[in-house]
């Protein structure tokens, strides 16, 4: 500028910008009607004037810069009108002559034309007291590939060195400090050097230049007009991050130049959170990791079924495969259920489907009850559901979506052999859902591509899926369901109510787990469109869950449908997507047309852009869905607490380690009897209410798969129930002929002092007191354990023929000594499961790929 | 048209009949389902269990039905436990003894071993063991199984060729006061409860521990008399070793006693307790009683038979084992009301303290008429279970001693069947 220069006006105007006619007396007439100092047109693409190149930034308290628009985004007016924002891009503005005198004019460690140096410009205008505005009256055209890249971080610091007032520089600094170590750690966590070098870079730069940012500080303080406080109000939040950058494309990853997949990768975890998101989805890794301290640092006791991997030689009772196994199915399905309410597009709702589904005490319970079962559906089902479509079309075909499908049935039915028949029965349920929601073109599909995942599950675990003397199969379950004759579990006296809140078994997390229904009907009250489908769809999984479930508890029917807790996981997914289409439809389906109508017809009048909220029925809405999720968290951290899940301290593996050795030494059996929720295996039923199974060892997981060799199963039947309807007063005798060494009856699910005995069963320990040939072997309150006097060391049988009514000596079963005592199908089973789960992931992969290279496209 | 409103009505029709199922029901006390414990008296099982036999002729009687049975006996040798230490004396609810004493135990049989012997009996027939000709020892026991083979198949619940075999075992003890015979018991059981017994001059009551099972057990005793509740030393831990037979005289600790209800509890393991009394005529008494004990309190007992003549005795006795009052009601229906113009006798309310018990004698009761057959039936009815044992005795000019003016009674003992 010419000193002297009286021009009331400056325009900054680039070489390849091109100005509407009429565009500079719209600006000056907007400069006169709001009185800004700095005044900017709308840039749009000169290739496609369509699409926005800019309308503004944003910046954060630490010198972020924040485009206000999309990369590409498409000119729908919906920046139209006369707002004000904190700083405008240079290619084309207007400013005041005597603000930029004021100010000092541009700062000369700042290229022209990057976003910080223009921000620069505007925030220091912004001190001056002056106002800086954007409007639609005038369009610019600028290229789409000249606007700079934003993110350099000498000239982010030079921002908040050079901008702040000495009182808040001393506030912001620290914080800056604070963020770039925090910044440069996760650099080099992520061993991305190059950033770790600019950021320490970005401190020497600004020290050189510690003359030059008094220069551009002194003219800020003289002509100060604003507080710093008044400035930071307009700033976007966030200090590591601007919270607004995930969703306005500037300072990604990419810009930074981090390797594509990993900026992607970046980048889409951006889009994905908001802050508050971020901060709540860490607290529930927080709970989760408290809760689980003890079982990641200690290992996992064998409670229950929940036995030891024991793979041939790699026992790993307490390892890391045994807690991935276990604890570690949680976050497994917790990530399901954020993949499944994912489509929503809302950042909020995976957030509420995840804490709502982490609510649910299923999975917990099952670790403290020691139950496989429910932890392996509650991994396993919102990853179905994300195959299924819940909230949204699936994008991939019907065939690929069944071979998934089949793959997570198989994988799951490893621990829940009716889990083929479990994805089917939810597939109808979501078709019905559909049905309900008028989707009628979704109802067939949806059920044809879940049974075909479902025969697809089938098909991967034959030929034991179809063998009748498969503990547990499909096959089985299929034909108990049918005959009614394969019931294995014991009626249990649920109350409707119960299972709506989620309290069926587990009475301490009641009242607090109905918040959730609560929160889920939202989407049905408020939902349009996706959310409302969605809805009832998720609503309709509950409701057949749930209704299923009330039958499966009073009738009994535990092989065919699993347990009650399976089933309500089944209905908690329903539950907890439907909480995450709530939190979507606060989203988009409550915010008031008649706002959206004003905002429009006053789109032209400049208005100060405001935090004030009114209060309505979204705000309500939005806080009875916050408050009942918050409150069904409180069973969640109560439990916690303890480190364990509830799970006991210890198991049975030292007390019964006489058994298991005696046993080894003489080629017994060990026949299991007691109640099925303390038994670790089950294979059958006897004496009425008694679950049995006959092990050659202490049980591990691979036992579970080993067919029950039918003829021992039942001359053991016949022998306990001889003796539980006190026909016999010699047990041990029969059993012996069986090669049972030890009758091993749990009472509870860990021994003292870790836990008190809480499922006798006093039936059969009476009866077995009762018999001559039994020696109790006092070992712990909660197993009893009774060596068999008849029995007599011999060599391990080969799948024991069965016992001769007419023989009246124990006979000896025949040996083939140095051959296995039984096939080992479990290892060809394994298998086949492990090259499904690689299968799976050859499939997963190839469709993210194919996403993004969609995306990029 | 939306589908909102119509699926909202679905779940709201839903949630409302859940609701309305639930408060509908009544709500299960929280107990596991999971497994019913055992019943107080099983069904008739194979094996037969007959304890009492000390100092006294012991018969087991095998008396088979329909079909011919085949069957083991096994005697088990046994002996009478040693009297107490003088040191060793009992504490009481009232006052607390200072003295203390080590557990008892009993001396294993030792060189005497079991002897099993086979047999067959057929239909309609009947088998007798005198045990002393089977062992040489103060006291036996025996244990009866019936086809003791190991069952490969459950007998199936229709009678025919394959039903178990209707077969009663029985055993009967001679001595210098009298006989008696009773039912040997099918059960064992770690609990064991005596409404009935006394220890005075002229009486000896004898508990017969059996443990016929591999595993050595600890009784813990604890005997109600007309002043309060005992619990001697001797019988705190007592241990019964495994197959073995233990006479146990309850007069050395808990001595010249009228009446004395006991309880036995057992730890690690189960017993067949039963008990031999006997009356030798000095004091109104004579006879010879062997009984089994009741392995558990119920609400709801019955006799099946009762009649009292002049001079004769019929004594009800409640004992109450538990921990809370136990109200009860001893109705007395004759068998033939028509007989007696229709009259219904009013019943007797019996109030019977925790651990303690009452005796009603029917044959001082102006309300039951004599020489009229009744049945009586006790129940409690504030549903706390209590032990019932009825006493009756018949004038025995022979017992009388010294050819006395006034004969004694003979007394007999016998159990109630739970009522159902």
């Amino acid at each position: 500028m010419v000193p002297g220069d009286t021009t009331p006006h400056l325009l900054f105007l680039r070489e390849d910008v091109v100005l509407d006619p009429g565009g500079l007396d719209a600006l000056m007439a907007v400069a006169e009607a709001t009185g800004a100092a700095i005044v900017g047109p709308k840039l749009v693409s000169a290739e496609d004037p369509q699409r926005l190149v800019d309308v503004g930034y944003g910046v954060t308290k630490a010198g972020e810069v924040v485009s206000l628009v999309e990369p590409d985004e498409l000119d729908q007016g919906q920046h139209d009108g006369t707002r004000d924002v904190f700083a405008l891009p240079s290619a084309c503005l207007l400013v005041r002559a005597d603000v930029f005198r004021s100010i000092g004019g541009c700062d000369p460690a700042l290229p022209y034309g990057t976003p910080e140096a223009d921000v620069s410009l505007c925030w220091r205008a912004r001190t001056a007291g002056a106002g800086v505005v954007v409007t639609s009256d005038a369009r610019a055209l600028v290229p789409s590939d000249a606007r700079p890249p934003a993110g350099d971080p000498r000239h982010r610091l030079r921002l908040v060195l050079s901008c702040y007032g000495r009182a808040h520089r001393l506030r912001v600094v620290p914080q800056v400090v604070g963020a770039g170590v925090v910044g440069s750690l996760r650099d080099l966590l992520t061993a991305r050097p190059r950033q770790v070098g600019a950021a320490m870079g970005a401190w020497a730069w600004n020290l050189w230049r510690w003359r030059s940012l008094r220069a551009v500080r002194r003219p800020v303080r003289t002509a100060r007009r604003t507080p710093d406080r008044t400035v930071r109000r307009l700033q976007v939040p966030g200090v590591l991050r601007p919270r607004l950058a995930a969703r306005r494309g500037m300072g990604g990853g990419a810009a930074l130049g981090v390797p594509r997949p990993v900026a992607a990768w970046a980048d889409g975890l951006r889009q994905r959170w908001t802050s508050e998101g971020a901060v709540v989805m860490l607290a529930l890794v927080g709970v989760l990791a408290l809760g689980s301290r003890h079982l990641l640092s200690r290992g996992v006791p064998t409670v229950g079924d929940l036995l030891p991997v024991g793979v041939d030689g790699l026992h790993t009772g307490a390892g890391a495969l045994r807690v991935l196994l276990t604890v570690g199915l949680v976050p497994a399905g917790i990530a399901g259920v954020l993949a499944a309410v994912r489509p929503l597009g809302s950042p909020r709702a995976p957030v509420a489907a995840a804490v709502a589904y982490a609510a649910l005490p299923m999975p917990y319970a099952a670790l403290a009850e020691g139950r496989w079962a429910p932890l392996a559906v509650y991994a396993v089902v919102p990853w179905w559901l994300v195959q299924l479509g819940l909230v949204g079309p699936p994008t991939v075909s019907g065939a690929r979506r069944a071979a998934v499908l089949g793959i997570l049935a198989a994988l799951a039915a490893t621990v829940v052999p009716a889990a083929p028949l479990l994805l089917a029965g939810l597939g109808v349920a979501l078709a019905v859902g559909s049905l309900l929601a008028f989707r009628f073109r979704d109802v067939l599909p949806t059920a044809a591509v879940a049974v075909a995942g479902g025969l697809v599950g089938v098909v991967l675990h034959l030929p034991w899926a179809i063998a009748p003397s498969s503990p547990g199969s499909p096959w089985q379950a299929l034909r108990a369901l049918v005959d009614g004759t394969g019931a294995t579990g014991v009626p249990v006296d649920v109350e409707p109510v119960d299972l709506l809140g989620f309290g069926a078994g587990h009475p301490a997390v009641l009242p607090w787990l109905w918040a959730l229904p609560l929160a889920a009907v939202i989407p049905l009250l408020a939902g349009r469109g996706t959310r409302l489908v969605g809805g009832i769809r998720a609503w309709t999984l509950a409701l057949v869950a749930w209704a299923v479930a009330l039958a499966a508890g009073r009738a009994g029917v535990a092989a065919p449908l699993p347990d009650v807790d399976v089933l309500l996981v089944v209905a908690g997914v329903g539950v907890a997507a439907a909480v995450g289409l709530a939190a979507a439809a606060v989203e988009a389906d409550l915010a008031s047309p008649r706002r959206r109508r004003v905002r429009r017809r006053d789109r032209r009048r400049w208005h100060a852009p405001t935090q004030a909220r009114r209060l309505g029925w979204r705000s309500l809405t939005g806080a009875v869905g916050l408050v009942a999720v918050a409150l069904a968290t409180i069973p969640l951290l109560k439990a916690s607490l303890d480190g364990y899940w509830g799970m006991p301290r210890g198991d049975f593996g030292s007390v019964l380690a006489f058994v298991d050795d005696d046993v080894a030494a003489t080629g017994g059996r060990i026949l299991w009897l007691g109640d099925t929720a303390v038994l670790p295996l089950q294979m059958g039923r006897a004496g009425g209410t008694a679950a049995l199974a006959v092990t050659d060892r202490l049980p591990r997981m691979p036992d579970r798969w080993r067919p029950a060799p039918t003829a021992l199963l039942a001359g053991t039947r016949e022998a306990v129930e001889s003796s539980t309807s006190y026909a016999t007063s010699r047990v041990g005798r029969a059993l012996a002929r069986l090669g049972v060494e030890y009758v091993v009856v749990p009472q509870g699910l860990a021994p003292s002092p870790f836990q008190v005995p809480g499922a006798p069963s006093p039936r059969v320990v009476d009866a077995l007191d009762g018999q001559f040939d039994l020696e109790r072997v006092d070992v712990d309150p909660a197993v009893v354990v009774y060596r068999n006097l008849e029995f007599r060391s011999r060599p391990r049988p080969v799948a024991a023929a069965p016992p001769d009514p007419s023989s009246s000596a124990p006979p000896e079963a025949p040996a083939v000594p140095g051959e296995p005592s039984e096939p080992s199908p479990w290892k060809v089973r394994l298998g086949l499961t492990a090259w499904g789960a690689v299968l799976l992931f050859l499939v997963v992969h190839q469709r993210r790929t194919a996403d993004m290279q969609a995306q990029e496209q | 048209m939306t589908p909102r409103l119509p699926f909202l009505a679905i779940v709201v029709l839903g949630v409302t009949g859940a609701v309305l199922a639930s408060e509908g029901r009544d709500r299960s006390d929280g107990t596991s389902a999971a497994e019913s414990p055992p019943r107080a008296i099983e069904p008739p099982g194979a094996t037969w269990f007959c304890a009492a036999g000390g100092g006294v002729e012991h018969t087991v009687v095998v008396d088979a039905g329909e079909r011919a049975v085949t069957g083991r006996l096994t005697v088990v040798p046994g002996d009478h436990a040693p009297p107490p230490a003088t040191s060793a004396t009992t504490t009481s609810t009232s006052t607390t003894s200072s003295t203390s004493a080590p557990s008892t135990t009993a001396t294993p049989v030792g060189s005497r071993r079991s002897v099993a012997r086979d047999f067959t009996v057929a239909a309609g027939d009947e088998a007798q063991f005198r045990l002393g000709d089977l062992v040489d020892a103060p006291l036996a026991a025996a244990v009866v199984e019936i086809d003791p083979e190991p069952r490969t198949t459950v007998p199936p619940p229709t009678e025919g060729a394959d039903a178990p075999p209707d077969v009663t075992v029985a055993h009967e003890v001679r001595g210098a006061q009298g006989v008696d015979s009773a039912p040997c018991t099918t059960q064992s059981a770690s609990t064991w409860h005596f409404a009935w017994g006394a220890t005075t001059r002229d009486a000896r009551e004898q508990l017969v521990l059996f443990n016929p099972f591999p595993n050595d057990v600890a009784v813990d005793a604890v005997f109600s008399t007309d002043r309060g509740v005992r619990e001697p030393v001797r019988w705190q831990g007592l241990t019964v070793p495994a197959r073995s037979v233990l006479a146990v005289d309850v007069g050395e600790d808990v001595t010249r006693r009228g009446h004395v209800a006991a309880s036995l509890h057992v730890r690690g393991g189960r017993l067949v307790v039963d008990r031999l009394q006997s009356f030798d005529g000095r004091l109104g008494s004579a006879g010879v009683s062997v009984a089994a004990g009741v392995p558990e309190a119920a609400t709801r007992w019955t006799f099946a038979d009762g009649l009292v003549e002049a001079g004769d005795a019929e004594r009800i006795v409640l004992y109450n084992p538990g921990e809370t009052v136990a109200e009860t009601e001893v109705v007395v229906e004759l068998a033939d009301p028509g007989a007696a113009d229709g009259y219904r006798p009013e019943p007797f309310a019996v109030v019977v303290r925790p651990g303690r018990y009452e005796v009603l004698d029917l044959a001082e009761q102006a309300r039951v008429p004599k020489g009229k057959a009744h049945t009586i039936t006790v129940r409690s009815t504030n549903d706390t279970p209590v032990v019932v044992e009825r006493v009756t005795g018949v004038p025995d000019p022979a017992a009388a001693p010294g050819g006395a003016a006034t004969p004694p009674l003979r007394l007999d003992a016998d159990s109630p069947v739970v009522a159902p």
